[in-house]
């Protein structure tokens, strides 16, 4: 157990990582001249594992466990966590992904309860049938908070649209009638299940000394006394290549119609390491010299009134699934989408455009040299190199050695525009 | 870190330079605060910003705008409004990376940038004191659109009407990106001529973070043009609110979820330093945060709302508490809304609640020069209420508030607007 540094190329960060003898991976970033220390205590388990084997015994719960189990945590036989997280004078959050669930702090002082804390109140569960009970009525509020917001349902009705089968598919959140299904003892299993610290990451930056954290985490973990892991098998279902579905309108009380066109690609095997970061990185880099606001396509659409501020686009590739997305109001849904389609087919057989390309490089060095001076971005961006399985400065090492022509390769293997999906918002006559 | 503070470079002509040098962050950070007067004008100063990025001489459309902050490494240039008090402040923010974590081609970045940041702004495109017509009316459909949109987003809808609602005919009421009706009068003319006034009259504060020397940093501020100018317009003091009785407002709109919010008007009169902070205490221990009041009874005691929080305006006076529930618990909701008033008018303040509230507030400060847009933000903030104090102070003075502070400004405190946004069929 020993603290390996990760070089940082050009930036001079001080970064150590260690794998605990509990697998737990430990990354531990020091910034000495700040005052704040962020810490993030992370599972490889998010809405999407509602399907898996332990033992042999194949468990369905569900949808919304994961995202419950988050909430739940926070509640001990002796009171709520964030009191005593507030107590310490630190601040604390968690947040439920299609495959990841986090928890953080951050505070500038006494951060040693706080860290002991974190690792306590995720590892050590106390969930009860009054506290579940109690959680149905929030959670039913944050569901309908989000039901109320016009580009979540786009973007949600897209999904249901491009996948058939994966859960994907499902509101993170769950539903009304699936987290009304959910009680104690689920939670139990789901937490057994996937909170070993084998499938976790933790990540800290802040002040603190590198070895004084890997010797309290280990101290802790030693003190909590965890039970070797049982291995999991998530099963995810078969997935058509093609969209569920082409097309899905919903009226609602909105000012303008909102359009989103989506692209189902082959799921990355696996979408980690080196090679499928480097194949993400190259799509979006792909997808802003299409679409970005210095493109002639933006300046194309924008003058003309097609797309204005509110466009945007997106892609995801994670466990089971891979999408890019395209969005945004729009009076004209149909010119819209037609447009939009034309200049991909436009990039796909005339390629990109190089100028942009290397002023996208630019563009992106900056951005990264500016993201590493906050320290909670910092903690993300190491806790998201553990997911994907690589070092958190990769990225510009890549950026470094794209070649156009991956570029270009890129575009035309994410976008089939033989096959998508559109998801119309619009208005309701009032 | 006890020299972590603001140094005023330059204070003259109605132009303010605030720097701090530190080698703690990898990119430079300058904030420009043009101080204006919130009045119905605020539509021609949205206006005004939107064309801003759209084009200047030399760069005259959108894209070579973008196109040249990719070439000054991803540099951003963005502009907004932010309402304080009755201030409408035109807020220029201007990012990049620092040269030395760049390649050597990088250097004179940051001049390169802040000039085209001026150019932005004192040099439109367009001709004889208009922008080119075609782009002033597009940005007019925007905006337009934007202002129709604000019904699609629920909170921001309720939080509009609400204001509207309880200063109806004072300038608070108003949205500070403008209103329709006069955006359908606004002319071309009009938006150039009013950002032609702000810059000639609207003083400015300039916060500078980052690895930098005050002296030549103020020497290229210096050459900006849109620095120049009488600066000799200064908004004043906030207009005091005259409290009427208390009154529930109810409205419809189609929606999952109601939204109730409360207007609690603050008598700021003569308030002394340690009141003012009383009175940000008081509102961080009702709705600051998940050991907050609110949070704690109507969200983890009651189950009726995901969210429950407070705001407070300390320039205006105004604590506002917000929160997303079934329209059915609507009277519960209220009822534990004024237990919690009460209880805090009254001192029962359990001593848990008030160390965790005052942990997180000291702890939050205590992390704020981490950040250079919060450090920026809390020394205006103290300058624009006229308080004068080392930032660094303000952790030790949070630390020796007591209950009794809290219940000593307590009776400051009213309760004027109840607002409920419903839909018709809850």
């Amino acid at each position: 157990m020993k603290l390996e540094p990760i070089a940082s190329p050009m930036l001079s960060e001080d970064v150590w990582r260690a794998k605990l003898p509990s697998g737990l991976e430990l990354t531990v970033g020091r910034k000495a001249d700040h005052a704040r220390s962020f810490g993030i205590l992370s599972t490889e388990y998010g809405s999407i594992d509602g399907d898996f084997r332990v033992n042999g015994t194949e468990h369905r719960v569900p949808d919304g466990v994961a995202h419950f189990l988050e909430h739940k945590l926070f509640e001990k036989e002796d009171g709520d966590v964030s009191d005593r997280f507030h107590q310490l004078g630190a601040d604390t959050n968690a947040a439920t992904s299609y495959t990841t669930t986090s928890y953080l702090f951050s505070c500038s002082d006494r951060f040693e309860p706080c860290l002991d804390l974190l690792i306590d109140f995720v590892l050590v569960p106390h969930f009860t049938e009054e506290g579940v009970a109690k959680e149905q009525g929030i959670i039913a509020q944050e569901i309908n908070m989000y039901q109320d917001h016009p580009d979540y349902r786009l973007f949600t009705n897209l999904l249901g649209a491009l996948y058939a089968e994966h859960p994907v598919r499902v509101d993170i959140a769950g539903t009304l009638e699936s987290i009304a299904k959910i009680d104690a003892e689920t939670l139990y299993t789901c937490h057994r299940t996937f909170y070993h610290p084998s499938n976790m990451a933790l990540v800290v930056v802040g002040p603190k000394d590198p070895e004084a954290v890997l010797e309290q985490v280990a101290a802790r973990l030693e003190y909590l006394a965890i039970p070797d892991a049982t291995p999991v098998e998530r099963v995810l279902p078969n997935e058509p290549l093609a969209v569920a579905r082409h097309e899905i309108a919903e009226l609602r009380t909105v000012s303008r119609p909102r359009v989103a066109i989506g692209f189902k690609a082959a799921a990355q095997e696996p979408p980690t390491g080196a090679e499928s970061l480097r194949s993400n990185v190259a799509f979006a880099i792909a997808m802003e010299l299409a679409f970005g606001r210095s493109s002639p396509a933006h300046h194309d659409l924008y003058e003309r009134g097609i797309i204005d501020e509110s466009f945007s686009f997106s892609q995801a590739s994670e466990r089971g699934f891979a999408f890019a997305a395209l969005g945004g109001e729009t009076e004209e849904p149909e010119t819209f989408q037609k447009e939009l389609l034309s200049v991909i087919e436009g990039c796909q057989t005339k390629g990109l455009d190089s100028g942009g390309f290397a002023r996208a490089r630019n563009r992106y060095l900056g951005a990264y040299v500016r993201s590493f001076d906050s320290v909670e971005a910092c903690a993300h961006t190491y806790l998201n190199a553990f997911h994907r399985k690589v070092s958190p400065f990769s990225v510009y090492e890549i950026v470094d050695s794209l070649e156009l022509g991956e570029v270009e390769q890129a575009l035309r293997d994410r976008i089939d525009l033989s096959d998508y999906a559109v998801s119309e918002i619009l208005p309701a006559a009032s | 870190m006890s020299s972590f503070e603001f140094e005023t470079v330059r204070d003259q002509g109605g132009v303010r330079v605030h720097c701090l040098p530190t080698s703690k962050f990898k990119a430079l950070h300058l904030r420009f605060f043009f101080h204006s007067r919130l009045d119905a004008t605020a539509t021609e100063l949205t206006l005004a910003q939107a064309l801003a990025k759209r084009g200047c001489e030399g760069y005259p459309d959108l894209r070579s705008v973008t196109i040249r902050l990719e070439e000054l490494y991803g540099s951003s240039i963005s502009l907004n409004l932010a309402k304080s008090g009755e201030r409408n402040l035109f807020v220029g923010r201007v990012v990049c990376a620092a040269e030395k974590y760049l390649p050597s081609d990088a250097a004179g970045l940051v001049a390169e940038l802040l000039e085209f940041f001026d150019r932005l702004l004192t040099r439109p495109s367009g001709e004889g004191g208009q922008y080119r017509p075609e782009l002033f009316e597009q940005e007019r459909t925007n905006l337009r659109r934007q202002l129709e949109g604000l019904r699609d987003d629920k909170d921001a809808w309720a939080h509009d009407r609400f204001l509207k609602s309880m200063f109806s005919g004072e300038p608070y009421g108003l949205y500070e990106y403008g209103d329709l009706e006069r955006l359908q009068a606004v002319t071309n003319r009009d938006v150039r001529a009013r950002l032609e006034h702000l810059l000639e009259h609207a003083p400015v504060d300039i916060y500078v973070v980052g690895d930098i020397e005050p002296k030549a940093i103020a020497d290229q501020l210096s050459a900006l043009r849109c620095l120049r100018g009488a600066k000799d317009e200064e908004p004043g003091p906030p207009i005091v609110h005259r409290p009427g009785p208390e009154t529930t407002i109810i409205e419809e709109t189609e929606a999952e979820q109601a939204r109730l919010l409360i207007g609690c008007p603050i008598d700021m009169t003569n308030l002394s330093d340690r009141e003012l902070f009383a009175l940000h205490f008081y509102n961080t221990l009702l709705g600051g945060g998940m050991f907050s009041k609110l949070f704690r009874s109507i969200r983890e005691k009651a189950s009726l709302a995901y969210s429950a929080h407070s705001s407070l305006d300390s320039l205006k006076g105004l604590l506002t508490i917000s929160t997303g529930i079934d329209a059915a618990s609507f009277e519960p909701a209220l009822a534990l809304i004024r237990q919690q008033l009460s209880d805090l008018a009254e001192g029962r303040i359990e001593e848990e609640e008030f160390r965790a509230a005052k942990e997180t507030v000291v702890g939050r400060l205590a992390s704020l020069p981490d950040s250079p847009g919060g450090w920026t933000h809390q020394h205006l903030e103290l300058a624009l209420a006229g308080r004068q104090m080392p930032l660094a102070e303000l952790p030790a003075l949070f630390r020796s508030l007591e209950p009794k502070d809290l219940v000593a400004v307590a009776p400051r405190v009213g309760l004027e607007t109840i607002y409920l946004l419903r839909s018709p069929s809850q």
